[in-house]
């Protein structure tokens, strides 16, 4: 093999359900429009090369949607085979024009995203670098709040035990759920966990999508003595429109973003200036590649980052990003990894090891509900 | 008036062949391989009162696996379920899979049940699914797609076109879009030549040019009279489309790659088409596909929906502009039915629902099949 030059020889797809430990709600099940959730889907991805690198990629659901990811990543992922591994934007372009009638948003680029992940991975590797090295980082560690502790299926009180706790445990800032049918009861609870945190921790709320725009307005009015670091997804996650007016009417700033499934979703949110915080989410839009091309729409915008779950990805993105952002703590995938993040004096602090530092644990083989193998011939 | 109840769904994926392997221009570019099969969902829904209805979506090359998963795993939310609130049912399951998003697999996997409610709608009423929309009329212009493949010599392009006239078919279309334009320009100047100057003729690059080289092209072919020229452009590329819907008298279609209404509308706010093409299972079905007509039609857009027949007919029978409908027979032994194509137009079928019923050469070919309530 010359300089430079290297093949994928094997790639491996796994179908996972990570239990949770508690069913946990947010407004979407206040509101009726989906149960709570008990488990998160994931599709895992092991690209080996010719050269002897092996790289890992993910990407999950939250609910319906992972048994196409992995139906899809099983019928395209054999075109990567034999393509060399650090063309990554040609690799997945490839992926792309197989599955064209299926479109560039959704599934068909949320399955090509564990294979684009893990050549990013096979890539950092490679050069022995971590991710955030790779694409150069800004920090070595980025500020990192807590959400799990959050959720509308906990009483107040325990949202406020959990708060302290997240905070002993060095989190930098405390998000909690809110969009319940009855703003009142959100506002009550808001204003308890401010008082329990006191003023200087910083707090974000997030609505899940669930008011439509007056209510959002006035639930931002009301919430503006709080001094919130953002209000989360107030509207519908599409109405871009919507954000942007809230975004001008309010001094506290909106976040969204986490829902959208391609570059051309979040750049309609750019354009418009839908939001202060976007919140991408590397496995929703695709895999690395868009996320980067996102990255470069919002900085030259002006906005800052935060993006979705996976912060077992999301740190080294954050990291390379040239705005001070937050990468959300959500332990929910810990099971199937080795590794632990380390979290001090509220940041999270980015991996030093090749690609994104993390191999399967042995308890993932146990939640794998099914499997495919494909190799160069 | 009780309201009725979903008590049963049936899923199948049906593998179709195709006789000989097709190739457009992505193929030539080396985007994409021949195509040898395609790939349907179907979607059989059974009510408490004994009203079925049936609805399919479809994959070229990969994705039908998919659609069939996705499919499986939100069927259930259907159960209990009023049919005739088909919008209510559609966000329902559309929440169910908020992960995976608003467009592509997601909303494809709906298209087929969307589509069964319809058919099931106006089964019930007892209408054609064009009436029970209303229709403007009922007959649609009609073109054939299918001998004009970049895979056939010329001269097999010019007898097939000769046949398709011959069988009542209003128009025939070509493939361009080669590596070598010259290619293009002559195969049409031969069809041009022996069709005649009132035959209506269309071109479908495919997405396979670059901006100038599109403009260069259409330039080119002003004098041909061609009713339109279809995908010069990358299928996202609004902003190239309507640069040259602008550009050029020959008009500009594009759209069939699309897959959500939201996709769909930046077309038709950049005006960058002259007919828009939208493709209702790969939208997501009939309900965003009356959404996304509506609001072609406001900007005076005029309509000729991509492939499957079956289902568009009825569509673009309620447009209110004079549309075109793609005759493509390859779904033909899928069904009992047969459309009629009579002077130029394809008949709007007078039978309840979209007038289809599946044929035994369909349950052959059925590769999967998932069920779940009572039946």
């Amino acid at each position: 093999m010359g300089h430079g030059s290297d093949r994928i020889i094997r790639i491996e797809l796994g179908l996972h359900d990570v239990p949770l430990a508690f069913a946990v709600s947010d407004a979407k099940v206040l509101t009726g429009r989906q149960k709570p959730m008990a488990e998160v889907s994931v599709l895992t991805c092991r690209v080996e090369t010719a050269d002897g690198i092996t790289g890992l990629g993910f990407s999950y659901t939250t609910r319906a949607g992972c048994r196409a990811q992995f139906a899809h990543a099983r019928e395209v992922a054999a075109i990567a085979l034999g393509q060399d591994p650090s063309d990554i934007g040609k690799i997945y372009d490839s992926l792309l024009w197989a599955g064209a009638s299926v479109g560039r948003s959704g599934v068909a680029t949320q399955a090509i995203s564990t294979i684009d992940t893990a050549l990013w991975d096979v890539k950092g590797r490679r050069a022995g670098l971590s991710l955030a090295k790779l694409l150069g980082s800004h920090r070595d560690s980025v500020r990192t709040y807590n959400t799990s502790g959050g959720f509308l299926s906990a009483p107040v009180e325990e949202v406020c035990e959990k708060g302290s706790a997240s905070l002993a445990a060095g989190m930098g800032g405390i998000k909690m759920k809110v969009g319940q049918p009855d703003l009142r009861k959100d506002l009550r609870r808001v204003a308890a966990v401010r008082e329990h945190l006191g003023p200087d921790v910083p707090l974000m709320v997030d609505a899940n999508q669930q008011w439509d725009r007056a209510t959002a307005l006035r639930a931002g009015r009301a919430l503006a003595e709080h001094d919130l670091v953002w209000i989360e997804e107030p509207l519908d996650a599409y109405d871009a429109e919507g954000h942007a007016a809230l975004s001008r009417a309010l001094d506290t700033p909106i976040a969204t973003g986490e829902m959208l499934t391609s570059v051309g979703e979040l750049v309609r949110l750019v354009d418009l200036r839908s939001a202060t915080f976007l919140q991408p989410d590397v496995p929703r839009v695709g895999g690395i590649t868009p996320y980067l091309r996102v990255a470069t729409l919002a900085d030259h915008a002006g906005l800052q980052l935060a993006p979705h779950f996976v912060m077992e990805i999301h740190v080294h993105l954050a990291a390379a990003y040239p705005r001070d952002g937050w990468v959300e703590h959500i332990e929910w995938l810990s099971p199937l990894f080795e590794e632990r993040l380390v979290i001090e004096d509220g940041r999270m602090q980015v991996p030093t090891g090749p690609g994104l530092g993390l191999t399967l644990s042995e308890e993932a083989s146990g939640m794998r509900r099914d499997h495919v193998e494909l190799r160069a011939d | 008036m009780t309201a009725d109840r979903i008590r049963h769904v049936a899923l199948s994926s049906v593998v179709l062949p195709l006789p000989t392997p097709i190739s457009d221009a992505k193929v030539l570019t080396g985007r994409q391989k021949p195509m040898t099969e395609v790939v349907l969902l179907f979607a059989e829904i059974t009510t408490e009162h004994d009203h079925r209805g049936t609805g399919f979506s479809y994959s070229k090359r990969a994705g039908g696996p998919a659609q069939f998963a996705h499919a499986k795993e939100v069927a259930e939310g259907l159960l209990g379920e009023d049919p005739n609130d088909i919008a209510r049912v559609y966000d329902k399951l559309l929440w169910a899979g908020a992960s995976v998003g608003r467009s592509g697999v997601a909303t494809q996997a709906l298209a087929a049940i969307d589509i069964a409610l319809w058919d099931l709608k106006a089964r019930r009423a007892d209408l054609p699914l064009s009436k029970l929309i209303g229709s403007h009329r009922d007959s649609v212009r009609t073109y054939n797609t299918s001998g004009g493949f970049l895979h056939a010599p010329i001269e097999e392009v010019k007898e097939r076109a000769s046949e398709s006239v011959a069988a009542g078919i209003g128009g025939i279309k070509i493939k361009v879009g080669q590596p070598d334009m010259k290619t293009d320009l002559e195969r049409l100047a031969a069809v041009r030549e022996h069709l005649g100057d009132d035959v209506p003729l269309m071109v479908d690059a495919n997405q396979q040019w670059d901006r100038a080289s599109a403009l260069r092209f259409g330039r080119a072919v002003e004098t041909l009279n061609l009713v339109w020229i279809e995908e010069p452009l990358d299928a996202y590329d609004a902003e190239g489309h309507a640069q040259l819907a602008a550009a050029l008298d020959t008009p500009i279609a594009t759209g069939e790659m699309l897959s959500s209404v939201a996709e769909h509308v930046r077309l038709i706010e950049a005006r960058a088409a002259d007919i828009i093409q939208p493709d209702a299972p790969r939208v997501g079905g009939i309900t965003p596909f009356l959404r996304l007509a509506t609001l072609a039609d406001h900007a005076g857009l005029q309509l000729a929906p991509h492939f499957a027949m079956e289902i568009h007919l009825h569509l673009a029978a309620c447009y209110p502009r004079e549309p075109w409908v793609e005759h493509f027979e390859w779904l033909d032994p899928l069904f009992n039915e047969r459309l009629e194509t009579r002077d130029g137009r394809m008949l709007v079928p007078d039978r309840p629902g979209l007038g289809f019923t599946l044929s035994e050469q369909a349950k052959a070919w059925t590769v999967d099949t998932y069920e779940v309530g009572r039946t």
